[in-house]
C-alpha cells in the first residue's frame, strides 16, 4: 500500500496527529465551502503544496497515490455528463450541453479533487495507528477502535498469507483458465475464512495471557510541541476556509 | 521459599473434542533455573504451558505456584498471569497493535499501572531485547526474528517472575538464535525463571539447567540434561541424542576422555576448547 | 460500488451519514452484547474486518474480461450476520478511504449505507427466504451473494440520482441512467461474486463443517477468561 510508505517516513511523521487532523478537516470544509472553480483550484493547490513542500512527500509518489482516485473521478464525472433520452428518437444517450449543468459538473469535480487532496494530506503523513489513537481522543467507541486496531494489524498478516497461497497455486497452474482460476480463488478464500477463526482464537488466548479482559488498551505517546502544532494547524485551517469562502 | 516455583500434581487435560492431551502429568519447575521442555510433536508441551498461566484448567489434578494452589477466580488469574508470562510460537498471533511501542504497552496497561511506570517498562523491555532502535517501525515491516523479540518485550514489560516460551528458536536463522540466546541469558541473569519448549536438542543440552522430557501427555524424565538426555528411553522418545554427547561418546571409544577436569562439554564452543585442551596435553607430556 | 470522496453535495453527505449512524450504533450494541457473552468475539470481528478488506483487494477472474474485485458482502453477512456487518463494513470502508484513497471520508456515510447496510441485510434476507422455500443450499448462497451486490449497486445508483436528478426527467430519468451505466460493470461482478461465494461456501461445508458450526457462535470451551 502506497500511503503506508510515506506515512511512516515523511517529514511530518512526528507532528501531532491532532494538528494534522484539524488541518485535514479544515481542508474538507474549505473544499465543500468553495463556491467557484477558482476557489476550488486554490484549495487544491494549497493542500497539495502543503503535502509536497511541507511534509516532503515526493511529487511522483503523491501522484501515484492519487491517480486511481482521479481515474475513478473521471469516470464518475463522465456518468454525470451524459443524459438519457426517452423515446425522442436518435441516440438514447447524449452528452450534456446545458452550460448550467456543465458548470455544476465542474463544481462537483473541483470539490471532489479538493476533498481528495485533504484526505491525501492526512493519509500520506499519518500512520493508521496514529489516526486510531486520534479517534480514541475523539471518543469513538472502544469496540470500533478495537476493530480498527485488529483490522490494521491483521490485514498485513492475511495479505501475506494470500500471497503465499497465490504463488503456490500459480506454480501448480491453478490460474490458467477462468474456471480453474475461480476454483483456485474459491479455495484460497475458503482457506482464509478458516484462518479467521484460527487466528482470532490464537489472538484471544494471547490477549488473555497478557492479562486482557476487556477493550484493547495501549499507551499513548505524546507528540513533542503538539500545542504549537495544533495552534498553527488551526490558524492555517481557518485561513484556508476563509480563502475558500471569500474568493469569488 | 521453596525451590519449586510452579508444580503440577497429577494433571490431566482433555480437549473438548476428546483428545487426552495430558494424562496424570506431575512435574516441577524450579526457581531461577533454565528449564527446557522436550518431547515429540503432540507430546503435550503446548497444552502443559497453557496450564501454567491458567489459560487452560486441568480436568483433574492440581497446579501450585509457590506451593499455593492455583486460584481460577478473576483476581487469582490476574495475579497468576502477571507473574507467569507466556510467549507463543507465532508472533503474528500475539501482536495486537501495528505499533511496536503500543503493543509492548498492552500488558502493562492491562495491569492498570500508571503512565510513567508503563513508559519506563516499555523502554526497558525494548532495550532488553535490543529493539529500542526499531520502536517506531510498524510491526508489519519487521522481520520474523524482530517480531519475535517484540513478543518477548511485551511479556517482559509485565515484569513476570517466570517467562515461558513455546519454541522460541523455530524459524530463526543461526545469528538470530544466538542473539535470542543472549537475550534469554541476560533475563536469566536478572533473576527470571525461564522455561522453553524446544525440538532443538543441542540447544537444550547446552543451555538448560534442567530438562523435562514429555511423552504422550505425561512426564517421561527430568533432571540435568547430561543425566537424562543420554538415557535410552529418552533417546527413543525424542528420536535422537544431542550431537555433542554423541561426539563425546565416539571420542571416548577411541580412548579420548574429555572428562579431564570432571566436566563434560555441553556446547560446541566448549567441545572445541576441550578437544584443544586434550591435544595440547598430549603434545606436552 | 464506491462513491468518490467529495462527490456528493454536503447535505447529501451529511444526510447519508445520519441515516447510517443508527445502524452502526445498533451493530455496535449487538457486537458488545456478543463480546460480553463470548469475549473471543472481539478478536473474531476484528480479524473478520481485515479479512473483508483483504478480500476486496483480490482480483476476480471476470467473464467479460474487465477485472473486478469481490465485495465479500454476501459471504460476510452469511457468516457474521447483517447487524454486525455495519460496523465491520464501516471500518473496512474507512480503511479503503485512508489506505487506498478509494471512497472517502465525506462519502463514508453514503458508502456504508449501500455496502455495509443494504447489501448485508439484502443478502441475509434472500438467503433466509431461499432456504425457507427449500431452494438448494448452493442456489441460496449464489442468489444471496449476487442479489446483494445488485441491491448495493441499485442503492448507489439511487444515491447518485437523488443527488443529481436529471434536469428534465428528474430522479427517475437519472436513476435509469446510472443503473444503465453501472450495469456494464456491476452485473458481471454480481455473477462472479455469486459464483465465488458459492465455491467458498462449498469448500467450507465440505472441509470445515466444525468451523461452520462455530460460526453460529459456539465458543471453544475450555478456555478461561
Ligand atoms: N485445540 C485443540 N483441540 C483438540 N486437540 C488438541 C488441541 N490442541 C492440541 N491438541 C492435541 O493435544 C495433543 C497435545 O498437543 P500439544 O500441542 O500440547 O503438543 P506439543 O507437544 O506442543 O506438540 P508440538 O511439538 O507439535 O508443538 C495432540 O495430540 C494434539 O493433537
Ligand atoms: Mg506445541
Amino acid at each position: 500500500m502506497l500511503t503506508e510508505q510515506s506515512a511512516y517516513t515523511n517529514r511530518w511523521r512526528w507532528v501531532s496527529p491532532t494538528a494534522k487532523g484539524i488541518f485535514t478537516c479544515s481542508g474538507l470544509v474549505a473544499a465543500c465551502a468553495a463556491t467557484s472553480p477558482r476557489a476550488s483550484l486554490l484549495v487544491i493547490t494549497l493542500l497539495m503544496a502543503t503535502a509536497i513542500f511541507g511534509a516532503g512527500i515526493p511529487i511522483t509518489h503523491y501522484l501515484r497515490v492519487g491517480a486511481p482516485a482521479m481515474l475513478f473521478l473521471g469516470a464518475s464525472c463522465l456518468s454525470l455528463l451524459v443524459t438519457l433520452n426517452f423515446g425522442s428518437g436518435g441516440s438514447p444517450l447524449t452528452l450534456q450541453s446545458n452550460p448550467d449543468e456543465l458548470s455544476r459538473i465542474v463544481h462537483i469535480c473541483g470539490r471532489s479533487c479538493a476533498c481528495l487532496a485533504a484526505l491525501l494530506l492526512l493519509t500520506l503523513t499519518t500512520p493508521l495507528s496514529d489516526i486510531i489513537s486520534l479517534l480514541r481522543r475523539c471518543r469513538v467507541p472502544d469496540t470500533l477502535l478495537d476493530l480498527m486496531t485488529l483490522c490494521y494489524r491483521t490485514l498485513f498478516v492475511l495479505s501475506a498469507a494470500i500471497h503465499e497461497t497465490l504463488t503456490a497455486q500459480s506454480a501448480r497452474l491453478g490460474h490458467s483458465t477462468v474456471t480453474q482460476s475461480l476454483r483456485s480463488l474459491g479455495g484460497l478464500v475458503a482457506n482464509l475464512t478458516i484462518q479467521v477463526w484460527q487466528r482470532s482464537q490464537a489472538l484471544h488466548i494471547a490477549a488473555l495471557a497478557r492479562n486482557n479482559d476487556g477493550a484493547l488498551r495501549f499507551l499513548e505517546y505524546p507528540f513533542a510541541r503538539s500545542a504549537r502544532h495544533i495552534t498553527l494547524a488551526s490558524g492555517a485551517g481557518i485561513t484556508l476556509i476563509l480563502l475558500a469562502v471569500l474568493i469569488p | 521459599m521453596s525451590d519449586a516455583i510452579i508444580r503440577l500434581e497429577n494433571v490431566s487435560y482433555r480437549y473438548p473434542d476428546g483428545t487426552a492431551a495430558l494424562t496424570d502429568c506431575s512435574l516441577t519447575i524450579n526457581r531461577n533455573k533454565r528449564t527446557a521442555v522436550l518431547g515429540a510433536n503432540g507430546a503435550g508441551k503446548t497444552t502443559m504451558f497453557l496450564h501454567l498461566n491458567g489459560i487452560l484448567q486441568p480436568s483433574s489434578g492440581r497446579l501450585f505456584r509457590d506451593d499455593i494452589p492455583f486460584e481460577y477466580s478473576r483476581t487469582g488469574l490476574r495475579k497468576l498471569r502477571s507473574k507467569v508470562g507466556m510467549v507463543f510460537q507465532n508472533p503474528d498471533s500475539q501482536l495486537f497493535s501495528a505499533s511496536v511501542q503500543e503493543d509492548v504497552s498492552f500488558g502493562p496497561m492491562n495491569l492498570g499501572l500508571d503512565t510513567t511506570t508503563i513508559r519506563r517498562r516499555v523502554a526497558e523491555a525494548l532495550g532488553a531485547v535490543a529493539m529500542a532502535g526499531l520502536a517506531d517501525k510498524p510491526v508489519h515491516n519487521l522481520s520474523y526474528g524482530q517480531k519475535k523479540r517484540v513478543c518477548i518485550a511485551g511479556v517482559l514489560a509485565m515484569e513476570p517472575e517466570v517467562i515461558i516460551l513455546d519454541e522460541p528458536m523455530a524459524g530463526l536463522d543461526a545469528a538470530m538464535q544466538e542473539e535470542l540466546t543472549a537475550v534469554l541469558e541476560r533475563l536469566h541473569a536478572g533473576g527470571i525463571t525461564i522455561v522453553i519448549a524446544t525440538h532443538d536438542l543441542d540447544f537444550a543440552y547446552g543451555w538448560a539447567d534442567q530438562a523435562l522430557v514429555m511423552q504422550s501427555g505425561g512426564l517421561l524424565a527430568h533432571g540435568t540434561p547430561e543425566d537424562i538426555l543420554l538415557r535410552p528411553e529418552v533417546g527413543n522418545a525424542l528420536g535422537t541424542i544431542p550431537q555433542i554427547a554423541e561426539i563425546i561418546h565416539s571420542l571416548s571409544l577411541l580412548g579420548i576422555d574429555l572428562r579431564g577436569n570432571g566436566y563434560l562439554p555441553r556446547t560446541r564452543n566448549e567441545l572445541v576448547a576441550a578437544i584443544a585442551a586434550v591435544t595440547t596435553r598430549e603434545d606436552t607430556p | 460500488m464506491h462513491i468518490m470522496e467529495g462527490f456528493l453535495p454536503v447535505t447529501h453527505a451529511i444526510g447519508w451519514s445520519i441515516a447510517s449512524a443508527p445502524f452502526i450504533a445498533l451493530g455496535l450494541r449487538s457486537i458488545n452484547k456478543k463480546i460480553s457473552e463470548h469475549p473471543e468475539q472481539r478478536m473474531l470481528l476484528g480479524v473478520a474486518a481485515a479479512f473483508t478488506f483483504v478480500l476486496s483487494a483480490l482480483k476476480m477472474p471476470s467473464v467479460t474480461g474487465s477485472s473486478s474485485h469481490p465485495t465479500g458482502t454476501g459471504l460476510g453477512a452469511i457468516l457474521f450476520g447483517p447487524t454486525a456487518l455495519a460496523p465491520i463494513g464501516g471500518v473496512v470502508l474507512l480503511f479503503q478511504a485512508l489506505l487506498l484513497a478509494h471512497g472517502g471520508i465525506t462519502t463514508l456515510g453514503a458508502n456504508i449505507f449501500s455496502m455495509a447496510i443494504v447489501g448485508p441485510f439484502a443478502a441475509v434476507a434472500i438467503f433466509r427466504s431461499a432456504t425457507a422455500v427449500r431452494l438448494p443450499f448452493g442456489m441460496s448462497v449464489f442468489l444471496a451473494a449476487s442479489l446483494a451486490d445488485l441491491m448495493t449497486y441499485l442503492t448507489t445508483a439511487a444515491q447518485l440520482a437523488l443527488a443529481f436528478p436529471d434536469a428534465t426527467g428528474g430522479f427517475p430519468a437519472s436513476f435509469a441512467k446510472f443503473v444503465g451505466i453501472f450495469a456494464i460493470t456491476q452485473i458481471p461482478l454480481a455473477i462472479c461474486e455469486g459464483f465465488l461465494t458459492l465455491v467458498v461456501m462449498n469448500a467450507l461445508v465440505r472441509f470445515n463443517a466444525r468451523e461452520l458450526q462455530e460460526m453460529q457462535v459456539t465458543p471453544r470451551s475450555g478456555v478461561r477468561a
